[in-house]
């Protein structure tokens, strides 16, 4: 069953909306921990809120949208919305494959540099990725990490797509900036 | 604990109790759907507001031409020391206010709709933006910048209207500039003389010696007329006309018809100057009586020699 026949089901019966939660509870949950909401509890709680938020505007659904890109972009707001209410800066914890990070740091450039890459741990990354701005970091995890297609972050973060291909590029190249400088403290 | 052996550990059951809590929530808060209609009039309320502040910047951007087109860039020397204080006089502050902060929000409206998102800020405003100087021009051509402006000045002394603007800097005799029009009627012996009555009201003796029969012509016509000239200093009520230029706030004016008024006014002067020069070379010594020359001292004249 695809995610839109799941909503229509939905929307006539509240019973099949667990089938919707059932089927991106996982996924939101990883996000929602790679946006850097750490503690437990809050993650219930925003997980929660998001499918609520999902309910609450599931007639609100445009069907020329994704159905994942319009609930992850609920998810990112959320996310968002408790960074807010919580005062407090996002720290990214990444949760990804080797090939995921080896993927981000390399842009199929240098071989050298690729086996640079290669050697820096998932650890540095994360470290990395910590200072890096919140406007590079949004893209580079849904491309990397939740492995979407711009027009699908373009739909998520809600920004022009050629302005995701600029944040990803420069994302990267200032990731690797950072990943260089952590390297030498090794 | 990696974040893997974290995911792990979440049990079916577990993940299947999130979705029967949700399910309880939804069920025991009575969470309500936000009905379709509700999305849908934000949606078109989102458009409707886009499509209002491209009118009003359309209607702002027409006022703005009709304030460039009769602005009296062509007698600038006449109201004004230079074109700068011309320009920073005569700016129409106001409504390029109104016409960036509906492009503004043109681009606010535009980026709140389902799809707004997808353009890049250049391309909403660049179309916002275009979109309004079409309407302008549209809006100009059928005078809706004129009767705007007059409109306003009418209601609202304090705004800054054209006509306002119009009144303040060519309602001023003393400084060489008057407004108004021609009363029929000569009184007997003083052929030279003619009756003038400015947008004040006041009626004045205008000495049309220095005239052309150009400017005569404009002048009989009885229409509302801008005259550059001296005021008298022996006499009150007194005025030396030293050309006649059309009011033409009411008509459409092209780029060519501006540079011909230019021309015309800057002929006009310089004929005055040349005059003065003529005469001094003619003579060698200072002007007698016989001569009207009183033109030579106006200050446009003064400014267009220099």
């Amino acid at each position: 069953m695809s995610d839109e026949e799941a909503v229509a089901l939905a929307l006539k019966e509240k019973a099949f909306f667990g089938h919707i939660v059932l089927r991106y509870e996982d996924k939101l949950l990883r996000y929602i921990r790679r946006l850097g909401i750490h503690n437990e509890e809050d993650q219930k709680d925003v997980l929660q809120n998001i499918f609520i938020k999902v309910f609450r505007n599931l007639q609100g659904f445009d069907s020329s949208l994704s159905f994942s890109s319009w609930i992850y972009r609920i998810a990112h707001n959320e996310a968002i919305s408790h960074y807010r209410k919580a005062s407090v800066r996002p720290e990214g914890h990444l949760v990804g494959e080797s090939d995921d990070i080896l993927a981000l740091i390399s842009g199929g450039e240098a071989s050298a540099e690729q086996k640079f890459d290669a050697r820096v741990s998932a650890e540095l990354v994360n470290k990395a990725l910590k200072q890096l701005p919140q406007k590079y970091k949004d893209p580079l995890i849904l491309r990397f990490f939740e492995h979407k297609e711009y027009e699908e972050i373009s739909d998520i973060l809600q920004i022009p797509p050629g302005t995701v291909g600029t944040l990803i590029h420069r994302g990267k190249h200032e990731l690797k900036k950072l990943l260089e400088q952590h390297s030498e403290h090794i | 604990m990696t974040d893997t052996s974290h995911s792990n550990e979440q049990s079916q059951g577990e993940r299947s109790s999130l979705s029967a809590q949700v399910l309880a929530k939804i069920e025991k808060d009575g969470v309500p759907q936000t009905p379709k209609i509700m999305f849908t009039a934000a949606e078109w309320s989102m458009w409707i507001l886009w499509a209002l502040s491209i009118l009003i910047g359309a209607v702002a951007f027409s006022v703005i031409i009709f304030f460039s087109m009769h602005a009296g860039f062509a007698f600038y020397e006449a109201t004004h020391e230079g074109f700068f204080d011309f320009f920073l006089d005569i700016m129409p502050y106001t409504w390029v206010g109104v016409f960036i902060a509906t492009a503004l929000l043109a681009h606010h409206n535009l980026r709140h709709t389902k799809r707004g998102y997808k353009y890049q800020v250049w391309q909403v405003l660049l179309s916002s933006i275009l979109l309004s100087f079409a309407g302008g021009i549209g809006l100009h051509m059928f005078g809706v910048g004129f009767h705007i402006d007059g409109f306003i000045a009418q209601r609202m002394p304090m705004f800054p209207a054209m006509h306002s603007i119009e009144n303040r800097l060519w309602q001023a005799p003393l400084d060489g500039r008057m407004l108004g029009q021609y009363l029929p009627g000569f009184e007997e012996g003083m052929e030279h003389m003619m009756r003038f009555q400015d947008a004040n009201g006041a009626v004045w003796e205008l000495d049309i010696a220095e005239l052309t029969p150009s400017d005569l012509e404009l002048l009989i016509t009885g229409k509302q007329m801008r005259i550059v000239g001296v005021p008298s200093t022996t006499a009150p009520n007194i005025f030396t006309g030293c050309g006649v230029f059309p009011w033409v706030m009411d008509h459409n004016l092209t780029l060519r018809d501006l540079r011909l008024e230019r021309d015309h006014f800057i002929e006009r002067m310089k004929l005055h100057h040349e005059k003065m020069l003529q005469m001094l070379e003619a003579t060698s010594s200072l002007p007698n009586a016989g001569f009207h020359i009183a033109c030579a001292t106006n200050p446009a004249v003064l400014r267009i020699a220099r």
